[in-house]
Formats: structure tokens, sequence, C-alpha cells
């Protein structure tokens, strides 16, 4: 089996305990899983299980990702891994959160009209539509997913 | 400033998992979000500065007609002013299955429409949403023109209205001439724990209130229930139905927390809890009227609930079948027209109140002698309660009227213990549970001769209000012959009502016990069930003549649109308490259909 394959679903199911168990914590009202699945499909219950599958399936690619990054670096372990991930989250919160409205088709955007049909809050700048503790929520749960591959890398 | 309008002049419109009172101006002014007992987003009903509200409304408002559509719990208020009139068409929609709908759905809506009738009236919105029962102005931004998105915590909301608004420091207002037949839109949408949903409006919300109707339309058709006073019956069905949680099964005792019981006086209480003696009222209420799905659903909370508190039964739950509620004064809320405190909780968590007992276990056996499966579970608790009752019956408790003074030996607490023994013998005796029949009989008789021995009277030879006291006097005695402990014509009966009408009675209502009793406010009013158990039991012993002219006059204390609160105040008649209150909508239906069954039976024997 691919190291990588292991520790991505290690490593996505920790951020997913993090960024979902802090939702229901009341941090945050971001749901990734669920902005995921409601661009395939607007049933709110398949849009959760499809979300879910895909966001999987997402933190194995980025795995790979993380994995190949680490071997062009040389570098791997806790440090390097949860920076990447920081960086990651940054970007993450900074420039595709802010666009979303114009990727996801069922967000809503400043610039609807009454009629429209787009339903879902878009997230901002930070995601901050969602709560004042949506950057420091994702940029931990990118931090720890980092973090795990870092480590699964190095070992 | 923002004058409380009268407490009879709030409608009901809800989803089955939360309600909201809209007063006759077009005033949202209670809605909490997302459950019954949740912290208000608006709650100019208990804060008229701080509260917060979502008013539509007319300028130079000067007449207003107030119907439900049919059956339904949408509302239609009709407006006038010189300019013109507009009819406002308010709902919570429901129906549908989200699990089949490929269209996102928010947790929880409030939709509104306005429509021009006549002219060109100028119409005022008022929208201002406020967090946690009115701690602070709600933060939320501009997401275009005409959708508005908001955050209390874990809750999103999101305005969406066809009209352009503008904020006014923490307000969002709008103030416009209306063109005839125009139609406009205003959609209010709650999310918890994720991203905010608009809905869309026009034709999409047109059919959302059309699909709403339909699910009422569908609902109401279920009641079997043919005679007099049909209308307040469906209406009472229909509120009872609005109070009752789908997720849960639960019903909660009114819509609202502390509006007064007393005119300004601090008989304040949180009524967005279940009370199982309420809900087995509405229970037995329900089956009558073949409403079954509500019953099975409410067993199966009941039997939820029992088994958090097992042996115990509490006398109040949250809808999930919590049993430890506490109770919050909310002191920087001026309260229901300076009615203060406001509480939020309450401390009946912590009573005993024996009745509960025989409520429950009455209701229940009512619900398995029509033939309702029973399994093991159910068995345990009903054997449960049994028990209890039989160990705890000499003890004091806090009655049914939940008095917090101290704890005293009520009479009805007492039939209520051997009502629940009763019943328990007659589930044992058909063989819907299993248990030996000879420990019950024993305390039966145990109770019965310390109530005939100790319950006696000043006011003649009927029942005292408390053992030992003859003076007490307790309205509740009423019920004693419809749980099987006396029959309806029994001389201690007959006594006890003659005390009851010349102790009790002012101004044709009933008072539920001597003036200040227990240290209450000597100013309550006259509970609407009070004078409904006066009815069913007039009728019930032949004094159907009288049991009408009393339902006469209790039909002229609802509001405009059928509704019923706790309490109206003896002198001026003027709604008090909570609002609505299942307790009395409950009662109502009892007493309806006890006069058309005396009648029936009369017709049939002539």
């Amino acid at each position: 089996m691919q190291k990588w394959l292991l520790w991505g679903f290690v490593a996505t199911c920790a951020m997913t305990i993090i960024l979902e168990g802090g939702r229901h914590l009341r941090l945050s009202r971001m749901s990734l899983p669920f902005l995921v699945g409601t661009m395939f499909t607007g049933n709110r219950r398949r849009a959760e299980l499809v979300g879910s599958v895909l966001y999987l399936f997402g933190g194995w690619m980025f795995a790979s990702c993380y994995f190949e990054l680490f071997n062009r670096l040389g570098e791997d372990g806790p440090i390097i891994g949860a920076a990447v991930g920081l960086v990651h989250g940054l970007f993450l919160l900074i420039a595709a959160l802010p666009v979303a409205p114009s990727l996801h088709p069922r967000m809503a955007s400043p610039y609807d009209g009454p009629d429209s049909n787009k339903r879902i809050e878009p997230p901002g700048f930070l995601g901050l539509n969602y709560s004042r503790s949506t950057p420091a929520l994702t940029l931990v749960g990118q931090a720890v997913y980092g973090l795990i591959l870092g480590i699964g890398h190095a070992r | 400033m923002y004058q409380q309008p009268s407490i009879s002049s709030y409608a009901l419109i809800g989803d089955c998992r939360t309600v909201a009172l809209i007063s006759k101006e077009g005033s949202i002014d209670w809605l909490c979000l997302p459950d019954f007992h949740s912290p208000s987003i608006f709650g100019a009903i208990i804060d008229s500065e701080s509260g917060g509200r979502f008013s539509i409304t007319l300028k130079g408002l000067q007449e207003v007609r107030r119907r439900y559509r049919g059956n339904t719990a949408v509302l239609e208020t009709e407006m006038w002013a010189e300019d013109g009139a507009i009819i406002l068409t308010d709902c919570m929609p429901i129906g549908g299955d989200y699990r089949a709908s490929n269209e996102l759905r928010p947790l929880r809506e409030v939709l509104r429409q306005v429509r021009v009738l006549h002219g060109v009236p100028e119409i005022q919105v008022y929208f201002d949403p406020r967090s946690q029962y009115g701690r602070s102005s709600l933060s939320y931004s501009r997401g275009g023109p005409f959708c508005y998105w908001g955050h209390d915590g874990s809750i999103a909301l999101c305005l969406c209205a066809n009209v352009e608004m503008a904020f006014e420091e923490s307000v969002l207002k709008a103030h416009f001439k209306a063109q005839p037949k125009e139609i406009f839109w205003f959609s209010l949408t709650a999310e918890e724990n994720g991203p905010g949903l608009a809905q869309p409006l026009r034709e999409a919300a047109a059919a959302r209130i059309e699909e709403t109707v339909a699910w009422w339309k569908q609902w109401t058709a279920q009641c079997d229930y043919v005679g007099p006073h049909s209308d307040a019956v469906i209406r009472s069905a229909v509120t009872l139905r609005l109070l009752t949680c789908t997720i849960t099964g639960a019903l909660v005792a009114a819509a609202t927390t502390s509006l007064p019981e007393a005119p300004g006086g601090g008989m304040n209480w949180d009524y967005r809890y279940c009370w199982p003696r309420d809900s087995a009222l509405a229970l037995d209420a329900l089956m009558r009227l073949g409403f079954r799905n509500e019953c099975a659903a409410f067993f199966d909370w009941l039997v939820l609930a029992g088994n958090t508190t097992k042996p115990r039964l509490k006398a109040i739950y949250d809808i999930y079948g919590r049993g430890q509620i506490g109770e919050k004064k909310l002191c920087r809320l001026s309260g229901y027209r300076g009615a203060r405190p406001v509480r939020i909780g309450n401390a009946v968590d912590r009573q005993t109140q024996l009745d509960v007992y025989g409520e429950v276990m009455f209701a229940a056996c009512k619900w398995l002698q029509a033939g309702n499966p029973t399994g093991a579970e159910e068995q345990n608790l009903l054997r449960s309660i049994a028990d209890t009752t039989r160990d705890i019956w000499r003890r004091p408790d806090n009655g049914i009227w939940e008095l917090r003074d101290r704890r005293r030996h009520y009479t009805y607490s007492k039939a209520m213990a051997w009502s629940a023994l009763n019943s328990t013998i007659q589930l044992a005796l058909n063989g819907t549970i299993r248990a030996p029949i000879e420990p019950y009989l024993q305390a039966q008789t145990e109770i019965r001769t310390e109530i005939e021995a100790r319950s006696k009277s000043d006011y003649g030879a009927g029942y005292s209000g408390v053992l030992d006291d003859p003076e007490s006097l307790d309205v509740a005695l009423l019920l004693l012959p419809k749980h099987g402990y006396v029959p309806y014509n029994h001389p201690r009966m007959e006594a006890t009502w003659q005390a009851i009408r010349s102790q009790l009675e002012e101004g044709g209502l009933l008072r539920r016990y001597p003036p200040a009793f227990g240290g209450n406010d000597p100013n309550e009013g006259s509970l609407i069930v009070c004078n409904l158990w006066a009815v069913e039991f007039l009728a019930r012993s032949g004094r159907v003549k009288e049991a009408h002219d009393r339902m006469d006059r209790i039909m002229t204390l609802a509001n405009d649109v059928g509704l019923y609160s706790e309490a109206v105040d003896i002198k001026t008649g003027e709604a008090l308490g909570n609002t609505p209150q299942a307790y009395s909508h409950a009662g109502l239906i009892q007493s309806i259909m006890a006069l058309e069954q005396v009648a029936r039976t009369d017709r049939q024997a002539a």
C-alpha cells in the first residue's frame, strides 16, 4: 500500500474531526463536506454524503501532492508538514473561499437580484461570514493535516 | 417607543418545530430559533425596546381583519388604511420530504407575502432581530440589495426580499408606496451550525405557501369530529399540533415565556417545555379526534422521558426528554408591560407533583386500551410508575398548581395517586401489563380511606383542597369523577361544586383556589382550563343548560383567530398568561366533546 494513501486517510480524518468537531462546538458554521457536496446536488442528504466522500478523496489527492512536495524539498517531519499545511490553509482562506460564489453553482453572491435561485451563504474573506473563529479553526485543521503527513513521510 | 399589544392580539404560526407570534399590526414579536425553548430572535413581547421584532404594517393603519386560511396555520391579515389596503400572508413553510427534495431547504423559514388589495397603501417594514433574548443587536451584512445575512452564534439568518431595504443604525427598514396588485415577498431563514441558506421568492415562495396549506389540510382531514363548535375544535387541534415538536413528539405547554398570570405581577413562568400532565390531556383530546400519529409519537416521547428519570416522573421535561431544566431570571428585560421578572427555564423540575402519575397513567391506559401495541419497555415503565406511586403517595407535594411556598397534602394529588393505581389495575386485569394487583388494591384502599377521612370542607359536605385544611378549596377537584374516583352525582361532589361556585366564582369565572392561596398574587386571572372543567363536570352531571351557558361564555374569551391564552383577567376579561396554551386548547376539545357526547346520549335516550 502506498504510504500517502494510509497517511492521507489518517490526516484527513484528523482534519475532519477538528473542523466538524469545531462546527458542532459552535466555533464555526463552515462545513466543507456540505459546501463541496452542494456543488453537485441540491438534495441536502445526498449533498452531505457526496461531499464527505469527495472530501476524503480530496484529502488523499492533497496527501499525494504533499508527499511529492516533501520529496522535491528533500525535507519532511512534523514542523515542515505543519508549515506546508498552514500555507495551504492560508491559500484556502485568502484566495479560494472568497471566489467560491463564482465557482459554486448554488452559492449566493452580492450581485444576485431578488429572483436568484442561489441559496448558500458565501463564506467571504477568510471565511469570516461563518464566524470569527473560522480562520483559526481552519488553520489549525490544515496545520494538523500537514503535520501528520510530515510525520508519515518521514517514517 | 413600541407599545406591546394585548396578549389576545397575537396569532400563531409555526412549522411544528418552533413557532412565531404575530400581532394584529403585523409584527412578529416572538420567535425562538431553532427550537421552542431556544433563545429568542424576536422578543418584543418580553421587552418592547430590546427584544427585537419584524413588522410589516401600513402607515395610518385603521382597520385589521384576520383569519387563518381554512383549517391551516397560514395566517391572513387584512390591513386597511386611508390610502389603500393589503393582505399580509404569514406562514412557516412545512411539507415535502427534504430527503427527496432537490432544492436546498433551510432549517426554519418564516415567509411573509404582502399583496396590495386596494389603492396605493404606504407599507412600512421594520426588521430588528436581536441575539439571545435581546442581549445585543445581531451582526448582519448586506449580501446584495435584496439579501441580508445575519449571525447569532451558531445560527445563521438570511432575509431575502424583493424590495430594497436600508440600514438605520442596526435596524433594516423599508418605507414605500405600493402600486395596485403589487406583491412583495419577505423570506427569513435560519440555519444552525452551517452556512446560511437563502430561499427563492415569487413563484417558488408562492408554491411553498400552497404546499404548507396542502399539508395542513391533509392533516386536519384526519379529524373525525362532527358536531357543534367544530371550528373551535379544529383550531384547537391545529394549535396543539403547532405546539407539538415533530422531531420528538413532545408537546410544549405554550409558545411563550413570562407573560404574566396576574397583571404586572411576578407570576411569570416559562412554558416552552413539556408538562406530562398537560400532554396527557392533549393526548386524550387528540386521540378522541382521530390524530393517532401524534398520539403514538407522544407516547414514544413519554416512554423516552420517563425512562430518563425512572422510577420518578418529573413535572416537566424539555422536548428531548431531559428532566434537568433549571431556571434563570433575565433581569435586564422589562417584561410584558412591565411584568418582571422574565424567566427562562422552569424550577418546577425540582418539584414533586403526585398528580402527574395519575394523569399520565390515565392517558396511557386509554391509549393502550384502544388497542395500541405495548412492548416490554413500556410495560416496565408503567409498572415502575405504579410502584413509585404506591411508595410515595403519603408524602406532601407541590400539587397541580405548582405552588412554590411549601408542600402540602393536596386532595387532588392523593386522588390522582389513586387514579394511577386504578389505571394500573385495569391494565393488569386486561393483560396489557403483567403485575400482581393486590398491592395496588391495598394502596388504593388506604388512599381512599385517607381522603374520605381527612378531606373535609368548611363549606358543606364536599372535599377540601388540602387534607386537614377545611378552608382550602381547589377547582381541580371537579376532575375526580372523570378519573373514576367518585361518581358525578355523588353528594360529596355536589357539595364540592357548590362550595367552588360560592367561594371561587367571580363574574362567572372560576379561580383555581382562594385568592392569595400559597402566597400567590390575589389578582391572578381565571384559568381557561378550570372553567372548561366546570363545563364537563356540569354536562356529565346532567346540568346541560348550565354547561352550555358556561361554554358560550368561554367561547367569547378566545381571540379573533380562536386562540386561548392560559387565563383571563376576572375583572376585564383581558387575556393573561402564556399564549396560546395547550392545556386551554386540550381542555376546550375535551369539554366540547363531552357536551356533544351527553347530547348524543340524550338524543339516543329520547
